[in-house]
């Protein structure tokens, strides 16, 4: 239950190779220009939020806003695949839509609708272009078999997906056995 | 816009409470549940579809963002409620969609012993009534115990009277009514006393009855479904309550140590009526067009149901189908199948049967235990042979993969008899024989020129097995379509 790595938002270097990722590959000449812009900016362009230190019941730390050069956001992290595993694994990121209630929420996941991505031999999975918002992840071999990841028994962990951010959620151990 | 709508109750989140002073290292009862909907569009063109979340007990939807449908697209989705801490939430649903939709109810155990329990399915609903009947009801009864939700579908919040009958009593053990509000359910564990007070060892039926609040003279619909879950094993499984009665009923699946694992068939026979007795008789059929058996008459008291095991009349090894015949009294019926390596499914018994029947959830696993399989029963119900029955295996984007003809006018289905197809049988099976998975999703469309019913099985085997369980099933029922 609950990460084995830090929750963060990525850290140099990888971070400015995400956003490479996201920017380069609609648009290679503006993603040029985008090279130069955060080569300018710096380390700083890319902040690190810090380890997350709080213990695995704790809420992630919420990214603060980036320079918006997109309406999107990111995710990526390393689920580990329990050796002997033979289906492929799928992340699935469940959208939730808050409700005029407070503190009621509902969470949809259709693979039409939700952002999914294989999971790699090594357990990794990035998802570069993701809508802002809160999510559930979801992890497994097909959306109705999915499991979704928790801090706790029947508590979701919730990501919060900011415009010009990629989150790294780190480091799980896979819910799917 | 042209909306259809159907609704699909859901059992959503946790719904485990703890059984006070009973160790059990296994037990489905305990368990946290987490769900999904299969769905499936058996129309030709495009369209969408829209959800509202009702969280439980209240009467404001969450409206979830549209899925947008191709042609014969079959899907599957998660919806649930959350807080924002996290905590999974109970509720209800409702889909909507300008274009035909069915959808199937799929509840597994949640992280991390999703792996270690069974699947309940069952069939979402495209109307309600104001009077819903649940055959089965049980408490620490038979090893197992039951939970049953009721939804209101209507905008305004309404009474509904629930009673429970045991076996062999016209006198309610409990009676009692429940408030819901509009759009939203109610979650009635039998096992919860703060909800319903029977004793340990309860056997017996439900009848729903709902009406506005405060005007008994204004019916208002419901939708109720049912599970039951082993106490101190893995077993679980679920089926829908039916709405009216018929003087006859059709099991599409009628076993008796059959498959070399003593699966055998149970049939719970409910007499819906509140004031006339039923005279109940149940014939079985073999898949070579006999009748093999039939039970004696049974006379079945008002509100009152029977318990069938086929292995009384008939021999054993003994796979085909049944019908349930009754006078004085309409009934109702769910099929429960069970065997000796842990298998525990349920169906409804279906008083019609359709032309176009749609199973909105069919898989193929390459390996029978890396995912799920799901075998197809089809039984002519009409009055003819069948000579022209079809079943279109179309996957997650529309694509029909397969057609696989179940009967010809070479190969004809008589009357009352079941035959079976599935993935690998009609050919749709991709290169790495698999079904339904990539692209997430896969359906069938049977279509015949005499009315049928279908039963879905869906099973998984277990390698290594979990103790004495070496494999999960549930059995769902196909839904009628206009043509």
């Amino acid at each position: 239950m609950g990460p084995l790595s830090p929750l963060k938002l990525l850290p140099n270097p990888s971070c400015r190779s995400a956003r490479w990722g996201v920017y380069l590959a609609p648009h290679r000449w503006f993603g040029m220009l985008l090279i130069l812009v955060l080569i300018g900016l710096g380390g700083n362009a890319c902040r690190h939020l810090g380890s997350w230190a709080r213990s695995p019941q704790s809420l992630p730390p919420t990214p603060k806003p980036f320079t918006q050069f997109s309406k999107q956001g990111g995710i990526r992290g390393q689920i580990l695949i329990p050796s002997g595993t033979s289906a492929r694994l799928f992340v699935y990121l469940a959208r939730i839509t808050w409700g005029p209630e407070k503190g009621q929420g509902a969470y949809l996941l259709d693979p039409s609708i939700s952002p999914w991505a294989e999971i790699g031999p090594d357990g990794r999975f990035d998802l570069p272009m993701v809508e802002p918002g809160a999510y559930i992840i979801f992890v497994g071999s097909s959306p109705e078999g999915a499991i979704p990841l928790q801090v706790a028994p029947g508590r979701a962990y919730i990501v919060r997906i900011q415009e010009g951010e990629i989150l790294d959620i780190g480091t799980w151990p896979s819910p799917v056995r | 816009m042209n909306v259809q709508r159907i609704r699909v109750f859901l059992l959503i989140g946790i719904i485990s409470v703890g059984l006070t002073g009973i160790a059990q290292a296994q037990s489905a009862t305990n368990q946290v549940w987490t769900s999904s909907i299969t769905y499936y569009t058996p129309s030709d063109t495009p369209g969408t579809l829209m959800i509202s979340f009702y969280p439980e007990g209240s009467d404001t939807p969450i409206t979830l963002p549209s899925i947008s449908l191709a042609p014969h697209k079959a899907g599957s989705l998660f919806v649930g409620g959350v807080s924002e801490l996290g905590s999974f939430t109970r509720g209800s649903a409702i889909l909507s969609s300008d274009v035909p939709v069915v959808a199937t109810y799929v509840q597994f155990a949640a992280p991390p012993e999703t792996n270690n329990y069974g699947r309940l399915i069952y069939s979402g609903f495209d109307n309600g009534a104001p009077t819903f009947y649940v055959p089965t009801f049980l408490k620490r009864q038979f090893g197992s115990t039951s939970l049953m939700g009721i939804q209101n579908l209507e905008n305004f919040e309404a009474e509904i009277r629930v009673r429970f009958y045991a076996v062999g009593s016209s006198t309610p053990t409990d009676d009692r009514t429940y408030t819901v509000p509009g759009g939203s359910s109610i979650i009635i564990p039998a096992h919860d006393t703060s909800k319903v007070s029977l004793p340990d060892g309860f056997n017996g039926s439900v009848v729903i009855q709902a009406n506005r609040r405060g005007d008994s003279s204004i019916p208002a619909r419901v939708v109720a479904s049912a599970q039951e879950t082993d106490d101190n094993g893995r077993g679980a499984y679920a089926f829908e309550g039916v709405a009216s009665g018929a003087d006859r009923i059709y099991m599409a699946t009628m076993l008796c140590n059959a498959f070399g694992t003593n699966q055998t068939s149970y049939y719970a026979i409910q007499n819906i009526s509140l004031t006339s007795t039923a005279s109940v008789r149940v014939f079985f059929y073999d898949t070579n067009g006999n009748q093999i058996g039939q039970t004696p008459v049974q006379s079945v008291g008002p509100g009152n149901k029977w318990s069938v095991n086929p292995c009384s009349y008939i021999s054993s090894g003994v796979s085909g189908s049944a019908v349930i015949s009754a006078t004085g009294a309409p009934v109702v019926a769910i099929g429960k199948v069970k065997d000796n390596i842990g298998m525990a499914t349920a169906f409804v018994g279906q008083a019609a049967g359709g032309t176009k029947v749609v199973a909105p959830y069919i898989r193929w696993a390459a390996t029978p235990t890396s995912e799920w399989r799901t075998y197809v029963a089809i039984m002519n119900v009409g009055t003819g042979n069948a000579t022209d029955i079809k079943v279109y295996y179309y996957d997650g984007n529309g694509t029909l993969r397969a057609t696989h003809n179940v009967a010809t006018a070479s190969n004809p289905l008589p009357p009352f008899i079941k035959r079976n197809t599935n993935p690998q049988a009609a050919g749709a099976l991709d290169a790495g024989g698999n079904f339904g998975f990539s692209p997430p999703g896969g359906a069938i469309e049977v279509i015949s020129d005499q009315p049928v019913v279908v039963i879905v099985r869906a099973q998984r085997d277990l390698s290594p097995p979990l103790g004495s369980v070496q494999r999960f099933a549930e059995d769902y029922n196909g839904t009628i379509v206009t043509p």
